[in-house]
């Protein structure tokens, strides 16, 4: 009984273990920027398709034919928007690398970066 | 990723008076009955009783207490307080500070870990598993000081109180002569069975009046005792150095906490709420037939009678009563707590012994979850999905604790209540939980916080997610510092009810630090706090420092003050969005900035950079950050703690 009951259990441990998914929407990425973009409010970037919002657009060698960006606006993220353009300019000025988070909806070959940090080779 | 923790501890300092070889010989022979076995087998058995019905560091005051009277007379030494110093840093002024007082030679009378070591023998065979109370104590203090120095010492001894809890362990027993501590017999049969569960338990069984004299392996004495031996396993699975000399007992350790994880399993109570789960250890169900009311009074006649006789002897032989009116009263208690078990069968079991069931599984789960253990040929066969199972229930045993906790809102600031146990049948009254309870309720919080990381990951890929923050920590100091701690003695409970002092002027609930001071991680002052309260000096005496709250002090001592200060290189800069913050719940930054310093490996300091009269100045900041990221340049940061690992940084400078 008691064995039953342990057993029993434990495949319910593991059923609900097993039941449950995880979301993939954030991803990181490392890389040299190859092109930098900053352009007026509004006109984005992208085919309809694939579009971005965004007045910051930036480019990585490890991420060929995918562009990311970030608005870049006068609003409560303009502060910490102006600084994460800040390190990109660093990096693409000095060539050290990048990492950048980002939401992607995939197949989309074009996401929107929320993180951008430089890391000590 | 695995996380290590970096204590500043000075390397190379003397750390014993003589070398470990010589100081194990040294320990072998003050845990000899040579020295310490003075107590007659009824004395050692009447410290018990009498003793019996105190918990914690109570039971551990009250049974040296009763055992000095006994035990080989100790020569008077000179009083040398014991002092921690100043700062984050433990030194070896620190250690040796602890040596000296736990467990340096030369006189035995400064060596309790001796002692402790001798008479963990003597009840483990005499089945006096109340004992836990000091013996696990002891173990997690031998844990905790080898985490601090790396001196294996501390793990050898630890080892030796393992070896003795696994030989005496239920599925163990079977001792054959010559007997310990001067006992002509042992006190059950081969592999006692559990009365109550019908067969034999990897766990500590004793007979006592409140279970009618019935074999039973007590729930919290099995978790406390298999946490010690599992943070023995977890601490040798997580170093490679140790595995050479440790390897083989940690793995058998680890499976021996295994089997008696699991053993208590049946009683892990898992229900939905909403589209969540909470779990807590309960009660057995067999208590709604075992033992009955005769069960009961037999138990407490036959223990009467006993007193009765031992009374009549003495009186015979002109001595003073071997039991009075408070032995009696505690009789008469132990048979209300047999009857009353009917009444809680199924009911969940207390906070702080869900806890010690959590913080036994947490400490597994290291375990299992090593690399060393994973390519271990002696793993145990459901290793597998015990280290699926384990973190999402530690998740939910959280959640069930959490969830009953109240916010107190008031002018002194957000804080925490929460009773002694919850969900009760009718025949229980709820009260506020007591400082001595709470403090292992709070040794919990403090297992959970320091692995939080890890099991967090674990648990969150399983789709439940730890619901610990740092606001919840916070107010649980709150509540330790406004409500049991504010003025020169502990309070009696969460909600602020005063204590009272004992017959002798002690204020017993002053010495439970071994958990509360854990919550120095929110809040520095909860470490002054129990640092002054702990080593208070009375009358040429530290009357509530215990080794448990010694070595938590030490082990916390890095959380001693909230504004630091750093010097080193920038190896990561980042800036992110308003309000995505870094970091896990437990130390949550809620800042756009973050950078990292190579003297501060596996920690992360932080500012905001919003739209907001600070502009200006954290602009400035993170400009002198990027300049000495390109320049590959020095910068003096001054931060304020947040959570263990992360800081909000108030000042940057560039230094070269």
């Amino acid at each position: 009984m008691r064995r039953f009951f342990s057993t029993a259990f434990s495949v319910a441990c593991l059923a609900l273990i097993l039941c449950t998914t995880a979301s993939a929407d954030l991803l990181e990425s490392k890389g040299h920027i190859t092109f930098l973009r900053v352009h007026d409010v509004g006109t984005g970037y992208g085919p309809p398709s694939d579009y971005l919002d965004v007045e910051v657009v930036v480019q990585l060698d490890s991420q060929p034919g995918k562009a990311f960006g970030f608005q870049l606006r006068n609003d409560n993220f303009r502060p910490a928007r102006q600084g994460m353009l800040d390190l990109l300019r660093d990096a693409f000025s000095n060539n050290y690398p990048v990492l950048i988070d980002y939401n992607i909806t995939p197949p989309k070959n074009n996401g929107v970066i929320i993180r951008v940090a430089v890391v000590k080779q | 990723m695995k996380k290590i923790l970096h204590y500043p501890v000075k390397k190379h300092y003397d750390p014993v008076i003589m070398p470990s070889w010589r100081l194990l010989a040294w320990l072998a022979f003050l845990a000899s009955p040579a020295v310490w076995g003075q107590c007659t087998v009824e004395q050692s058995q009447k410290c018990e009783q009498v003793c019996s019905g105190r918990l914690g560091h109570l039971l551990v005051a009250c049974t040296l207490g009763c055992r000095a009277k006994c035990s080989k007379p100790v020569a008077p030494t000179t009083f040398n307080p014991v002092t921690i110093s100043n700062g984050t840093a433990v030194t070896a002024a620190d250690i040796a500070s602890f040596d000296a007082q736990w467990l340096s030679p030369p006189a035995p009378q400064t060596a309790p870990i001796a002692s402790d070591l001798y008479w963990a023998q003597c009840t483990f065979f005499d089945r006096f598993s109340a004992a836990v109370w000091g013996v696990e104590s002891d173990m997690t203090a031998m844990a905790r000081l080898y985490e601090i120095t790396h001196d294996t010492k501390y793990l050898d001894i630890l080892r030796q109180f393992i070896e003795l809890a696994l030989q005496y362990r239920d599925d163990n027993y079977n001792p054959t002569p010559p007997y310990p501590c001067s006992y002509t017999s042992p006190f059950a049969g081969p592999k006692p069975v559990d009365d109550f569960r019908g067969h034999v338990m990897p766990g500590w069984g004793a007979t006592t009046p409140d279970v009618a004299n019935f074999n039973f392996d007590s729930e919290v004495v099995a978790s406390l005792y298999g946490y010690a031996i599992a943070t023995f396993a977890r601490i040798v699975a997580e170093d490679p150095t140790l595995q050479p000399t440790y390897g083989n007992d940690a793995i058998r350790y680890a499976n021996a906490a295994l089997e008696t994880a699991w053993a208590f399993m049946p009683q892990v109570d898992i229900h939905q709420v909403g589209n969540v789960y909470e779990a807590h250890l309960s009660q057995l169900d067999i208590y709604r037939t075992k033992p009955s009311k005769s069960d009961c009074d037999t138990a407490y006649n036959a223990a009467k009678a006993a007193m009765d006789a031992a009374n009549q002897q003495a009186a015979a032989a002109g001595n003073p009563p071997a039991y009075v009116q408070d032995d009696y009263n505690r009789l008469s208690q132990q048979r209300t707590n047999c009857e009353n078990l009917e009444c809680v069968a199924g009911a969940p079991l207390a906070h702080n012994e869900s806890g010690a069931y959590a913080m036994m599984m947490i400490e597994l789960w290291r375990v299992l979850d090593s690399d060393f253990y994973q390519h271990s040929n002696q793993q145990a066969a459901n290793a597998g999905l015990t280290r699926s199972l384990f973190p999402l229930l530690v998740s939910r045993f959280h959640r069930y604790f959490t969830n009953r906790t109240h916010v107190v809102s008031d002018p002194r600031g957000d804080r925490l209540t929460w009773h002694y146990q919850d969900d009760q049948p009718s025949c229980v009254g709820l009260h506020a939980e007591d400082a001595n309870h709470g403090a292992y309720d709070i040794r919990y919080l403090g297992e959970l916080r320091a692995s939080f990381d890890r099991i967090n990951s674990a648990a969150t890929s399983g789709g439940e997610p730890i619901p610990m923050t740092l606001t919840q920590l916070d107010q649980f100091a709150n509540t330790f510092l406004e409500e049991i701690a504010p003025g020169a003695n502990f309070n009696g409970d969460v909600n602020g009810t005063a204590a009272t002092a004992d017959s002798q002027g002690l204020w017993e609930d002053n010495a439970d630090c071994d958990g509360w001071v854990y919550l120095a991680v929110a809040d520095a002052r909860a470490w002054g706090v129990c640092h002054d309260v702990s080593l208070r000096v009375i009358n040429s005496s530290q009357p509530y420092l215990t080794i448990g709250n010694h070595s938590a002090l030490l082990a916390t001592k890095t959380f001693s003050a909230s504004l630091l200060s750093a010097t080193g290189k920038v190896t990561f800069l980042r800036v992110n969005d308003l309000g995505t913050g870094f970091g896990t719940p437990i130390e949550f930054l809620d800042a756009e900035v973050i950078v990292q310093l190579d003297s501060l490996p596996g920690k992360s300091l932080g500012f905001q950079l919003r739209a907001d009269s600070s502009e200006p100045d954290h602009h400035g900041m993170l400009e002198v950050l990027r300049l000495a990221f390109r320049a590959n340049a020095s910068v003096s940061i001054d931060y304020l703690r947040n959570g263990a690992d992360n800081g909000r940084i108030m000042r940057v400078a560039r230094v070269n």
